[in-house]
């Protein structure tokens, strides 16, 4: 039993958790770093404890100071939300050895998912569809010319030991082929000090799917259908629907039943989702395996109505799932907007700052996860990431003009964001008729990134505007000293 | 009162032809606009126009002499050009404090590198000072060929909205 959750994270997904627990009837603490102590999860929770300086490495990626406010808080158990210690193997490793529930995997999990060379061979042995390819090494260039023929064009060339973008190289004509195996070598060599490279057939501008599962400690695995993830921007996602537009029940069927065999291959627990690439004739490959709550789970919830943090938590605890996949059916539609403090017309640059006024949607089918408020300065230190706004409705269309209702009654002043940008896409023909995948936004770059034109000009009404807080301010503070033209309308007024 | 608008290139007159309690009939330039203007809560202004319904968020910069101007599709930075801005430009003039000489940063954040030292030969594009804010770094280039003067951050430091980084000769 758990009675007590040390939540290490912060912004919406520490409040996200929390509302969780208070439902259950189970203690919250929050940790902060000196950034953060007016943030509104430290506001939520029942106890708050201080864990260092402003800088992540130094606080919300403190395992040592983490497991020791937990001890000294009494929590029984920890949630470590999405990204920070989620998906640290030590921190899971060093929770159990302190005796600590860690609402996630076991560290072998998340070792045997983490290293992509052991996950495909798992995947492979499992019968999971990984991308074409090979893991034998590519010794000759003719092996390696006959290799990448039976497999395609185009290909990617990947270090055996890679990472981080090194020794890997797209090739997409026959005649690059030699001297793209040349140079991925001598990078690999360079950089790993090992230039053994395997091939993976590449897959243009692909789908990008992903599909919830959820495991408990007595074997049963289920899964609770599809996110499409295809909208994304520096290949970060921005806004994910559930069901995809582009599945067929048929499909979905079978990637579901894969995903469950995927979590089962490696004996999962808990909250799971696997990553699939889907090219348009509904090929599908997978991709990876994120071993903790995805942050667009609230679709999921929406449609299948779980709440999947209780279900974490009660799975942690060692119960029993209640729910069978034969319950699991998606009801209506629904979609997940990422608000961020950016620009979207200055190459998404982050904008940091102080929140003036915040107006946020209701109403049917709305649910916004969030953690600021007016007043609130957003700290220059994390994830520029706000809010997710979650709409719901009985089918797609609605859900869109759901969503364009919600995104046009939210007003956030004194940050830029996203908003204005995610409209724009609500808007777009492609996104409407649900034709995109992963090339969306730089497809559609011309009409997503042209500054709509007001039907006045908007130019002259900043410029009024601005003129008239001007003349308020020096009205403020200088009464006696204007000898401005305007001047004797403000007195008349102000009498 | 003139008003510039930098990035667009525009240097506008606005005036306020006669004003009745919230309604006012202003000039921009040749147009003229009947306006009924409330501000809602500091800064954030409810303005109607010909029937349509702006909301405008007025944030104050430089004790109110720039503005940032937030309508809801988009922003824009002005620059309201009074007496003493005009006399401090012609002040300034001379002393090579234009915008052309200065690296400042737009947004707060920290300083992850600085890449070069006082008395140092640059080229346009050079990046001289990188940034990050919010999990992104951002590269601050100078504008043009040029000598650093003076460097006012170092590694580690916090920057402010609009702080000076770099002084080129």
């Amino acid at each position: 039993m758990i009675n007590k959750v040390l939540v290490a994270n912060r912004g919406e997904i520490a409040l996200r958790v929390m509302r969780s627990c208070r439902e259950m009837g189970i203690q919250t603490v929050a940790v902060f770093s000196e950034a953060d102590r007016s943030a509104q999860h430290v506001r939520y929770a029942d106890e708050a404890y201080p864990i260092g300086p402003a800088a992540s490495s130094e606080s919300y990626l403190n395992i040592e100071k983490i497991i020791e406010v937990t001890k000294k808080s009494g929590a029984d158990a920890i949630h470590p939300g999405y990204g920070f210690l989620s998906e640290n193997a030590r921190f899971s490793a060093r929770c159990k050895e302190e005796g600590i529930i860690f609402i996630g995997p076991s560290p072998e999990v998340i070792n045997t998912m983490g290293d992509k060379i052991t996950a495909r061979e798992t995947m492979i042995k499992s019968g999971v569809p990984v991308v074409p390819g090979t893991n034998e090494t590519l010794e000759s260039d003719q092996q390696a010319l006959d290799v990448i023929r039976g497999i395609g064009l185009p290909v990617m060339i990947k270090a055996s030991a890679g990472g981080g973008g090194k020794g890997m190289r797209l090739v997409r004509e026959e005649k690059d082929i030699l001297s793209s195996l040349r140079a991925a070598r001598s990078e690999a060599k360079a950089a790993f000090g090992n230039d053994t490279l395997y091939v993976e057939k590449f897959v243009t501008n692909p789908h990008h799917i992903e599909f919830q599962v959820l495991a408990d400690k007595y074997g049963n695995v289920i899964h609770l259908c599809e996110r499409e993830c295809s909208v994304q921007r520096r290949h970060q996602k921005i806004i994910e629907e559930t069901p995809s537009p582009l599945l067929t029940p048929e499909i979905r069927e079978e990637m579901g039943r894969h995903a469950v065999q995927a979590a089962r291959s490696v004996k999962y627990e808990g909250a799971g989702t696997i990553e699939f690439l889907v090219d348009n004739d509904l090929n599908y490959y997978f991709l990876e395996m994120n071993t903790r709550l995805q942050v667009e789970h609230p679709i999921t919830e929406r449609v299948v109505g779980v709440d999947l943090v209780k279900e974490q938590i009660l799975i942690a605890a060692g119960e029993e799932m209640k729910l069978r996949q034969e319950e699991i059916v998606q009801r209506g539609h629904a979609i997940e907007c990422r608000i961020y403090a950016e620009d979207p017309d200055n190459n998404f640059m982050p904008s940091p700052g102080r929140m003036r006024h915040l107006t946020e949607p209701f109403g049917l089918g709305v649910r916004v996860d969030g953690y600021v408020y007016e007043g609130y300065e957003i700290p220059i230190w994390y994830d520029p990431m706000i809010s997710k706004l979650i709409v719901w409705g009985s089918n797609r269309y609605e859900a869109i003009q759901r969503m364009k209702r919600a995104l046009h009654e939210y007003k956030i002043t004194g940050v830029k964001t996203s908003i204005p940008f995610l409209l724009r896409i609500m808007d777009n023909t492609d996104f409407v008729i649900g034709q995109y995948d992963t090339g969306f936004i730089e497809k559609n770059a011309e009409t997503l990134f042209q500054t709509l034109e007001c039907n006045i000009n908007c130019q002259d009404v900043a410029l009024m505007v601005a003129y008239i807080d001007y003349l308020n301010r020096q009205e403020k503070r200088k009464p006696a000293e204007s000898v401005h033209t305007t001047k004797s309308a403000w007195r008349k007024i102000n009498q | 009162m003139i008003i510039e608008v930098p990035k667009h290139d525009r240097t506008a007159e606005v005036e306020i032809l006669s004003r009745d309690g919230n309604h006012y009939t202003m000039k921009v330039d040749e147009k003229i606009f009947e306006i009924d203007l409330v501000e809602v809560s500091k800064g954030i202004y409810s303005l109607l126009t010909d029937g349509r319904s702006y909301n405008v968020e007025a944030i104050p910069i430089d004790n109110h002499k720039k503005y940032t101007v937030n309508t809801f599709f988009q922003s824009f930075d002005l620059e309201i050009v009074d007496a003493q801005t005009r006399f401090q430009r012609s002040r300034n003039k001379g002393l090579g404090a234009d915008a052309g000489n200065v690296i400042k940063v737009p947004m707060p954040g920290k300083v992850v590198d600085v890449l070069g030292k006082e008395g140092d030969e640059v080229k346009a594009g050079q990046t001289l000072v990188i940034v990050s804010a919010m999990k992104m770094e951002s590269e601050y280039k100078s504008g043009r060929d040029g000598k650093i003067r003076q460097i006012l951050v170092k590694a580690g430091d916090t920057v402010d909205s609009d702080q000076v980084m770099v002084i080129l000769e």
